[in-house]
C-alpha cells in the first residue's frame, strides 16, 4: 500500500529524512513512533502532498505521490497534528463541506456524514457549532473529516495528543474499528506504547532514518534483546568489568557502585556464559538480569546516543 | 453548474447571521438619504430659483463612485484576509489535502470575499435608478456601471487574494493588498504625470524648445490597468460626454491607437481580467505546497527580472517614440498676416483663410471667416471648420461649412462667426466628409484696443486714392474723440455678400468710383439690411454720379441726380480748422473739385463750402447714408489739404447706434433713472417648471419599502423557512424588480429628447403691418451624453451664441487642444445642421435665431407727459393679442395686463408704481407691477420667465428711458418654435422704444443734461472713477437742439434716479456728483453756483448763462476730498426746460 524508497528532504542544512524507507502492507494499522524532530511529521506531509520530497519515491497504492498529487488525495485521508475548525459551522455542515469538496451533496451527503459521525460517536452532535465541541470531540470530528471520500489510506498525525485518557480511550477504539474495517492507517505518535496496544505494525524513526521496524512482537522481541543487562555485585567489581570488557557483545556499560548496566548483545546462551564467566572468576553476583517490558526506556534507549564506556 | 465548495461554505455562512440582512439595510438606506437630500437639494425650489437637471447626474456619479470606492477598500479587506485566514486558523492544510486544486480554492476565495461587496452594489440599483426619473443615465450605462464593478471587484481581488496566498498573516497581507491597489490606481497615474513633465523638461532643455515635444502617449496605456482611470473615463463617457482620452493624449503630444481610443472601457476592462487571470494562477501557485517554495522564489525572480526588462523596453520605446514620431505638439498659435489671412495646406489641398477685418474682431459684432480652397487633386468634398473655445465650458464650438471643389479649381467658402469673447483660440481647417481633419492651425484674433475702433470698408475700383481716410484716422487723435484709431478695410465686390452678416463687423462702407450696376439683387438688400441695422453707408459721387448711385436709387436712396459741374473748393474750412485738424499752419488754398448736385429725400446737408453743399446724410433705420456730391478719391493736393475734413464728416455722421456700440455717445445719459438692473440671459433660459420633476416622496416610499423588504424582512421570512441561501438570488431579483419599477414610473417624468428654452423678442416698429423680426435666444439641452443633430432649412439665420459675453469670466484655459469640438453649426448644401457632438448630459448650449414672425403690426404708443402727469393711448395693432404689458416711462412703471388685438388703452387708467417708492430699485418696482419677482420660486414658470426677460431687456438697453414691453400669448407666436421638433419653453417678447413728449408749464422737457454734451469724453461728460491724476476743474459745453431755449432746470431726487441723494455718512453717495457746477453769468460775466452735490435745484430763468449760440458751458469743480469713501462720481442729472424759438436762424 505504502511504499517510501530512499525519501530524502532537508530544511536548509538541516535533513529532515535521510533516505528513508518504509513500506507497509495493505491492511496495517501502521505505528510511527519517533522523537520529535525524527521526521514523522514531514514523512507525513510528504506521503500527503503537502510536502514536495527533495528526493527519494513515494508510492500509495500504486500511485506515484510525489508526481500525481491529484490522484493521491483520492487515496488518502488525512489528519494533521494541529488543526483549526471554521466557526458558524455545524458539525454536520462541516463534513457536509468536505462531501461537497468531494462532489458529494445533497442527501448522499448527509446520511453518509451523518454514518461517519456515528463511527466516531458524534452523531447525537450533528447539530452542534464545531467551534463549541471539545479538542477530543473536534479530532473525532476532523477523523470523520478525513473518512467523507473513503480513502484506503489514513495518514493520522498524532491523533491523540492533548486527549486525555477516556479520549484516548475512545480514539483507539475507533482506530481499531477503522482497522477492522480494512483501513490501511499510519499513524504517529512519539509514545511508543499507546502504539504498541493498536498497530499492527511499528516503525521506528530517528533523525530521518528507521531505527526499526516490524510487528509489535518482532520489536519487542527485538527491544527485550537490547534492554539493558543489570548485574549487581556484592564486591570484587574489578575483576566483574575487566570480564565484561573482554566480552565481545558487551557495546557499552555504565557502573553505578556495584551496579553495572550493559548494552548486550547477544543471544540468551551468551548472556548466560558470560555469567558463567563472571561466577567462575569468583565475582559474587547477586543479581544479573535484563530488564523487561519497559517500551519507554527500551525506545529511549534506542534513540538516545550511544555512551560508550572506555 | 457545479458551485465552488469553497464559496458555497462561505456564502452560506455569510448569509446565516443578521448581519447579512442589517449591511444590506444600512448600506441603502445611507444611499438612499444621498440620492432624496441630493435630489430634493437640486429640485427644492426654495435653495436653487432654477433647475439645474445635471446635478441630477451629479447625484448619480457620487453614488457610483461611493460604490465603487467602498468596493475599492473593502475588497482588499476580504480578499486578504481569505486565504492568510484560512492559515492562521490552521484550516488550510486539511484544504489541501483535498482533492481541491489550489486554483479552486483561490477562485473560490475569490468569488466568497467579494461576493457579499457586489451583492451591495446590486442591491443599490434601485437607489441609483433614481436617476432615471430625470434622464440622462440610460439602462446601458447603469450595466456599464454593473460590469465596472464586477471587474474592479475581481481584479482588486484578485490581488488581494494572491497577497494572502503570498503571505502567512492576513494583516500585512492586507498591507500589501493595498499597496498593490496603490500601484495600479497611484503610480499608473504618476506615470502619465511624469511623461507630461519629463516630455516637456526634454524638450525644454535637450530640445531647446525646438520642433515638437516628445511624443509620450505610451504612457497613457499604463492606465488601462487603473481601475480608478477606468471609472473616471466610464462616467467622463456617460456624464460628460467625454473626449477625455484625446485631450489626454493630445497633453502628451500624440494620440492613442484608434482601437483604443475607441473602446478604452472594454480594451480596460479586459488589460484588467488578464491582470486578474494572472494573480490568480499567482495566488495558486503559491499556495501549491508542491510548487510553492522553490519554484515560486525562482519565478519570481525570473519574473522579476522580466519586469524589469519589460518596464526598460518600454521606457526605451516610449523615448523613441517620442524622439522620432512627430506629433501635434501642444497648442502653438500662428499669427495672421497682416491682411488677417493664414494658409493651411496639405497634400493637394491648400487653403487660404482670411478672419474678421484684417485679422480684428469686434464687440457684438459678427466675424467673417472665409477659405479659398485650392485642389490640385481630384474631386474634392470637403468642409471649411472653424473651431473656437469656448467660455461657459472647456471645449470648442465649431462652425463649419459643406464645400465641393472640382480637381484643379478653386472655391471660395464663408460664413459669418458670432461674438468670440477675447482671448480665445480660434482653430481653422479643412475636414473631409467624415469630418475629420485634412489640414489645420490655431489663429488668435486680435482684440486690442478694439471696441472703439472705427472699421471702414471701402469699395473702390482706385483704392488707393482712398489711403488718405486711413492716414487721416490715424493722424489725428484731438478731434475724433475717445477712438484712437481707425482702419481701413479693402473690399471686393464678392465682400459684399447677400449676408449682411459677412460686413457686419464694418461701423462704415465707402463706395466710391465703383460701378454699383455690379452687384446683384441680394447684395443691395444686405447693403441695405446693414445700414438698417446701424451701418453708415458713404457713398461718392463725382462726374459719373450714376456710377455709385443708381444701384441705390429706389431702395436706399429717393431724390434726384442733378448736372456735373467743376467748382473750386476749400470745404468750407477756415484757415483755423485747417490748422487745429492739419497740426500745422497752412495756407487755406481752394482746390478744383467736380461735383454733381445731389438731392436725396430726407437729408441734411453735413459738408458746405458756403456756396455748394457737398455732402448730405440722411438716416435709414438704425443707419445713416452720407452722401458726396464729389468723389472721393480726392487729387493728391486736396487730400493733403481736406482729407481730413473728409474724416471728420466719417466721424460726426456715424450712426448713433454705432457711436453706442463704439462707446462714443452719450446716449446712456438718455434715461432719467432706474437703477442698474443685472440679469443673465441664461439664468431666464433656463428656467424651468417644477411641475415635471419627479415626486420624490413617491420613490422615497418605494425605496425605504425595498430596503426594508430586501434587508431584514426577507431574512426574517427566509430564516424561518431555514432558506437563507435563497438570499443570494432574492435580493438581487426584488433589486432587479424595483430598479424595473422605478424606471416605469420615472419614465413619465424622464427626459428622453432634448429640449429647448428659448427667449424670443420682437423689436416692435414705429409704425406698419409687416411681419417683424424675431430675435431668439435660445439653449438647447442635451437629453444624455449621446451625440445628435437638429436639421433646419438652409435658409435659417441661425449662429451659436456666447451667453456671457465678449469680455467673459473665461476662467476656463483656452491653452487645451481643441479634441472632438462641442457643437456647432454646420452649413451644407440643403440644410443646416445643429451638431452636438460632445456634450455632457444636460449641457445647454446657446443659440441665437432671426426669422421672420408669423404675426404682424405693432403697437402704437401715444402718451404724452405734461407737468408730470402721464397721460395718452396704447393701441395693440398687432394680428395678436398680448400679455402682461408694461410701459414704463421717467420712472414710472404702468402695468396694464392684456391688450387684445386691435385694442387701445388709456395709461392714466392703469396701474403705475412709480419708483421713489421701491428705492429707486427697478427690480422691486418690476416685481410689484408683475405680481411676482423672478427668485420667487412659488409663482408661475412662464411669469418668472417673463420678468426675467423684462430684466434681461433692460440690462441689454439701460439706455432707454420710456418704453414698452408685451408678451405674446403661447402658440400665438411659432414662427421660432416650429423649427424644432423637441419640447419648448419660453416666452416671446415685443418691445419698443417710445419717444415721449414731456411739457412742464408749458414749456418743452427735451431730457438730460448729460446727453448733449457738445463732444463726447468718457471722463468729463460722463464721470469717471476718482484718480489722482484726474483734473479737479474742467467745463463741458451742451449743445441743445436746434432753436431750443433753455429756461429751466431741475435737480431731484426723481430726476437723478436717487442715488445721488442718498447721502452716506461721509456726506456723499457711493456714486455721485461730487463738488459743484458753476455757470458763467453773461449778463454780469461773474460765475454762479448752479449745482452742489445732493441739493435740490429748480431754477428757471437759464437764458442769462447760454452762450450765444444757445449752447451752456458749465464749470466743473469736483471734491475729491474724501475719496476714500466714494468709488465715483458722475456729472449730475438735470432735467431740461425750455421753448423753441420760432426762427430759422440757425446757431
Amino acid at each position: 500500500m505504502v511504499k517510501i524508497e530512499n525519501l530524502y528532504k532537508h530544511y536548509g542544512k538541516f535533513v529532515a529524512l535521510n533516505h528513508l524507507d518504509l513500506s507497509i502492507e495493505k491492511g496495517e494499522l501502521f505505528g510511527f513512533v519517533g522523537p520529535n524532530g525524527a521526521g514523522k511529521t514531514t514523512t507525513m506531509r510528504i506521503i500527503s502532498g503537502l510536502l514536495k520530497a527533495d528526493g527519494g519515491s513515494v508510492h500509495i497504492a500504486g500511485v506515484d505521490a510525489l508526481k500525481d498529487n491529484q490522484n493521491l488525495k483520492r487515496k488518502i485521508g488525512y489528519m494533521p497534528d494541529f488543526f483549526g475548525v471554521y466557526d458558524n459551522l455545524k458539525a454536520i455542515e462541516y463534513m457536509e463541506f468536505y462531501a461537497s469538496v468531494y462532489g458529494i451533496t445533497g442527501e448522499k451527503a448527509k446520511s453518509m456524514c451523518l454514518e461517519l459521525m456515528d463511527l466516531v460517536n458524534l452523531s447525537d452532535k450533528a447539530d452542534f457549532y464545531v467551534d463549541g465541541l471539545s479538542r477530543g470531540m473536534k479530532q473525532r470530528l476532523c477523523l470523520a473529516r478525513s473518512l467523507v471520500h473513503n480513502p484506503e489510506l489514513l495518514i493520522l498525525d498524532e491523533p491523540a495528543s492533548g486527549l486525555d485518557p477516556r479520549a484516548r480511550f475512545e480514539m483507539k477504539g475507533i482506530l481499531k474499528n477503522l482497522h477492522d474495517m480494512g483501513k490501511t492507517i499510519i499513524i504517529s505518535s512519539h509514545i511508543l506504547s499507546e502504539l504498541a496496544e493498536m498497530c499492527t505494525t511499528i516503525g521506528i524513526i530517528d533523525k530521518g532514518r528507521m531505527v526499526s521496524k516490524g510487528t509489535v512482537e518482532e520489536i519487542m522481541q527485538k527491544l527485550n534483546t537490547s534492554n539493558p543487562l543489570k548485574i549487581h555485585v556484592v564486591n570484587n567489581i574489578e575483576t566483574a568489568v575487566r570480564i565484561i570488557k573482554e566480552t565481545p557483545q558487551v557495546e557499552n556499560l555504565s557502573i553505578d557502585g556495584l551496579d553495572i548496566t550493559i548494552s548486550f548483545d547477544g543471544s540468551e546462551e551468551e548472556e548466560a556464559e558470560l555469567l558463567k564467566m563472571l561466577v567462575s572468576n569468583d565475582v559474587p553476583v547477586s543479581s544479573y538480569m535484563r530488564e523487561t517490558g519497559n517500551l519507554e526506556e527500551v525506545f529511549m534507549m534506542v534513540t538516545a546516543k550511544k555512551e560508550l564506556l572506555d | 453548474m457545479k458551485i465552488n465548495p469553497v464559496y458555497g461554505k462561505e456564502v452560506k455562512l455569510r448569509v446565516r447571521s443578521l448581519k447579512f440582512a442589517m449591511t444590506i439595510l444600512f448600506f441603502n438606506l445611507g444611499l438612499v438619504a444621498i440620492a432624496l437630500l441630493g435630489f430634493e437639494m437640486i429640485f427644492n425650489i426654495n435653495m436653487n430659483y432654477r433647475i439645474d437637471y445635471s446635478g441630477a447626474i451629479t447625484v448619480y456619479f457620487i453614488i457610483i463612485c461611493l460604490e465603487s470606492a467602498m468596493v475599492a477598500f473593502l475588497v482588499p479587506v476580504f480578499t486578504a484576509g481569505s486565504i492568510a485566514g484560512e492559515r492562521e486558523k490552521q484550516t488550510l492544510e486539511i484544504l489541501l489535502t483535498t482533492v481541491l486544486k489550489p486554483g479552486q480554492i483561490v477562485i473560490g476565495k475569490l468569488m466568497s470575499s467579494i461576493s457579499m461587496v457586489v451583492l451591495l452594489v446590486f442591491s443599490s440599483l434601485p437607489v441609483i435608478s433614481i436617476i432615471f426619473t430625470i434622464g440622462g443615465i440610460n439602462m446601458a450605462d447603469l450595466l456599464q456601471f454593473v460590469v465596472f464593478i464586477i471587474v474592479m471587484s475581481l481584479f482588486i481581488g484578485s490581488m488581494g487574494v494572491c497577497a494572502s496566498a503570498m503571505v502567512k498573516k492576513a494583516i500585512p497581507a492586507t498591507v500589501i493588498s493595498f499597496l498593490m491597489l496603490g500601484f495600479v490606481c497611484g503610480v499608473t497615474a504618476i506615470a502619465v504625470f511624469i511623461a507630461n513633465e519629463g516630455a516637456n523638461i526634454y524638450y525644454y532643455t535637450v530640445q531647446n524648445s525646438s520642433g515638437d515635444v516628445p511624443d509620450v502617449t505610451l504612457a497613457m496605456y499604463f492606465l488601462l490597468i487603473n481601475p480608478a482611470f477606468t471609472i473616471f473615463h466610464m462616467i467622463s463617457g456617460q456624464f460628460m460626454g467625454g473626449d477625455m482620452l484625446s485631450y489626454m493624449a493630445s497633453a502628451l503630444n500624440g494620440s492613442l491607437l484608434p482601437f483604443v481610443q475607441d473602446y478604452w472601457f472594454l480594451c480596460s476592462i479586459a488589460v484588467q481580467l488578464i491582470l486578474t487571470v494572472i494573480f490568480l494562477k499567482l495566488a495558486a501557485l503559491f499556495l501549491d505546497p508542491l510548487r510553492r517554495k522553490e519554484k515560486v522564489r525562482k519565478n519570481s525572480n525570473k519574473n522579476k527580472k522580466k519586469a524589469v526588462a519589460m518596464l526598460l523596453v518600454f521606457f526605451a520605446l516610449t523615448i523613441a517614440q517620442g524622439s522620432t514620431q512627430m506629433a501635434s505638439a501642444s497648442i502653438k498659435i500662428k499669427e495672421l498676416d497682416k491682411e488677417g489671412k493664414i494658409k493651411i495646406s496639405k497634400d493637394d489641398i491648400s487653403a487660404t483663410v482670411r478672419l474678421g477685418c484684417k485679422g480684428k474682431a469686434k464687440y457684438n459684432r459678427n466675424i467673417r471667416a472665409d477659405a479659398v480652397i485650392e485642389n490640385k487633386g481630384s474631386d474634392f468634398t470637403g468642409k471649411f471648420r472653424v473651431e473656437y473655445a469656448r467660455t461657459d465650458s472647456d471645449g470648442y464650438v465649431a462652425i463649419q461649412k459643406e464645400f465641393a471643389v472640382a480637381s484643379g479649381e478653386s472655391k471660395k467658402v464663408q460664413f459669418t462667426l458670432p461674438t468670440i469673447a477675447e482671448d480665445r483660440n480660434i482653430r481653422v481647417s479643412i475636414c473631409d466628409q467624415e469630418d475629420d481633419i485634412i489640414c489645420s492651425e490655431y489663429v488668435n484674433l486680435n482684440y486690442k484696443d478694439n471696441i472703439d475702433t472705427l472699421y471702414i470698408g471701402t469699395l473702390s475700383d482706385s483704392q488707393d486714392s482712398l489711403k488718405y481716410i486711413a492716414s487721416g484716422l490715424a493722424a489725428d487723435k484731438t478731434s475724433f474723440a475717445a477712438s484712437d484709431e481707425g482702419i481701413i478695410f479693402e473690399l471686393l465686390d464678392e465682400d459684399i455678400t447677400e449676408d449682411y452678416k459677412m460686413v457686419d463687423i464694418l461701423d462704415v462702407i465707402i463706395i466710391d468710383n465703383f460701378d454699383t450696376g455690379k452687384f446683384s439683387k441680394g447684395q443691395i438688400s444686405a447693403i441695405k439690411k446693414w445700414v438698417n441695422k446701424g451701418g453708415t453707408l458713404f457713398l461718392g459721387s463725382g462726374a459719373d454720379a450714376g456710377k455709385v448711385l443708381d444701384a441705390f436709387s429706389g431702395t436706399l436712396l429717393k431724390g434726384t441726380i442733378g448736372s456735373a459741374e467743376s467748382i473750386r473748393t476749400n470745404f468750407g474750412v477756415t484757415r483755423e480748422e485747417l490748422t487745429r485738424l492739419l497740426g500745422e499752419n497752412l495756407a487755406n488754398k481752394r482746390v478744383p473739385l467736380d461735383i454733381t448736385q445731389i438731392s436725396i429725400k430726407g437729408s441734411k446737408p453735413v459738408l458746405t463750402d458756403g456756396s455748394n453743399k457737398l455732402a448730405s446724410v440722411k438716416e435709414y433705420g438704425s443707419g445713416n447714408i452720407i452722401t458726396a456730391e464729389f468723389s472721393l478719391a480726392l487729387s493728391e493736393e486736396a487730400s493733403r489739404l481736406y482729407g481730413p475734413v473728409i474724416v471728420d464728416v466719417i466721424r460726426n455722421n456715424i450712426s448713433e447706434q454705432r457711436k453706442q456700440s463704439l462707446g462714443l455717445s452719450n446716449g446712456y445719459y438718455q434715461r432719467q433713472s432706474y437703477s442698474e438692473v443685472y440679469m443673465n440671459e441664461s439664468d431666464v433660459l433656463n428656467l424651468n417648471s417644477t411641475d415635471s420633476l419627479p415626486n420624490l416622496k413617491l420613490y422615497a416610499v418605494i425605496l425605504l419599502v425595498y430596503v426594508f423588504l430586501a434587508g431584514p424582512l426577507s431574512y426574517i421570512i427566509l430564516k424561518k423557512k431555514d432558506k437563507r441561501n435563497l438570499l443570494w438570488f432574492i435580493v438581487p431579483v426584488i433589486s432587479v424588480v424595483f430598479s424595473v419599477t422605478i424606471y416605469l414610473i420615472g419614465t413619465s417624468t424622464r427626459i428622453q429628447k432634448p429640449f429647448i428654452n428659448y427667449c424670443s423678442a420682437i423689436e416692435l416698429p414705429e409704425k406698419g403691418n409687416t411681419r417683424n423680426n424675431v430675435n431668439t435666444l435660445f439653449t438647447i439641452t442635451n437629453a444624455s451624453s449621446k451625440a445628435y443633430e437638429a436639421m433646419l432649412p438652409k435658409n435659417t439665420d441661425i449662429a451659436p451664441s456666447t451667453l456671457n459675453g465678449y469680455y467673459s469670466s473665461a476662467y476656463y484655459s483656452s491653452n487645451n487642444e481643441a479634441g472632438e469640438y462641442d457643437y456647432g453649426i454646420e452649413y451644407g448644401a440643403n440644410n443646416i445642421k445643429l451638431r452636438m457632438n460632445n456634450l455632457s448630459a444636460f449641457e445647454s448650449v446657446p443659440f441665437k435665431m432671426d426669422n421672420k414672425s408669423n404675426s404682424t403690426g405693432t403697437v402704437e404708443v401715444n402718451v404724452q407727459k405734461t407737468d408730470d402727469k402721464i397721460s395718452g393711448f396704447l393701441t395693440n395693432k398687432m394680428s395678436c393679442g398680448l400679455e402682461d404689458c408694461i410701459f414704463y416711462c421717467n420712472g414710472t412703471l404702468f402695468y396694464i395686463g392684456s391688450i387684445p388685438s386691435g385694442k387701445s388703452i388709456d395709461i392714466s387708467k392703469q396701474k403705475s408704481f412709480k419708483e421713489s417708492n421701491y428705492s429707486y430699485s427697478f427690480e422691486s418696482q418690476l416685481s410689484a407691477a408683475m405680481g411676482g419677482s423672478y427668485y420667487d420660486n412659488s409663482i408661475d414658470v412662464s411669469l418668472r420667465r417673463r420678468i426675467g426677460m423684462i430684466q434681461v431687456f433692460i440690462s441689454n438697453n439701460n439706455m432707454y428711458d420710456t418704453w414698452f414691453y408685451g408678451f405674446v400669448p403661447e402658440n400665438e407666436e411659432t414662427s421660432f418654435t416650429d423649427k424644432f421638433s423637441y419640447d419648448k419653453y419660453g416666452e416671446t417678447g415685443v418691445y419698443k422704444q417710445i419717444q415721449v413728449q414731456e411739457t412742464l408749464n408749458g414749456y418743452d422737457v427735451i431730457g438730460l443734461l448729460g446727453q448733449y454734451a457738445d463732444q463726447f469724453d468718457e471722463n468729463n461728460t460722463n464721470g469717471f472713477y476718482i484718480y489722482d491724476n484726474l483734473a479737479k476743474e474742467f467745463e463741458v459745453t451742451y449743445k441743445f437742439p436746434e432753436n431750443f431755449i433753455l429756461n429751466r432746470i431741475i435737480y431731484n431726487n426723481e430726476v437723478a434716479g436717487g442715488g445721488e441723494f442718498k447721502l452716506n455718512q461721509n456726506g456723499y453717495a457711493e456714486t455721485a456728483f461730487l463738488g459743484v457746477a458753476k455757470v458763467k453769468d453773461k449778463t454780469t460775466g461773474k460765475y454762479t453756483k448752479l449745482l452742489e452735490s445732493a441739493k435740490k435745484v429748480d431754477k428757471t430763468g437759464m437764458e442769462k448763462y447760454l452762450n450765444d449760440d444757445g449752447s451752456l458751458t458749465i464749470h466743473y469743480e469736483i471734491d475729491k476730498t474724501n475719496n476714500n469713501e466714494v468709488d465715483s462720481y458722475i456729472l449730475p442729472k438735470v432735467k431740461l426746460a425750455g421753448t423753441y424759438k420760432k426762427t430759422d436762424k440757425r446757431r
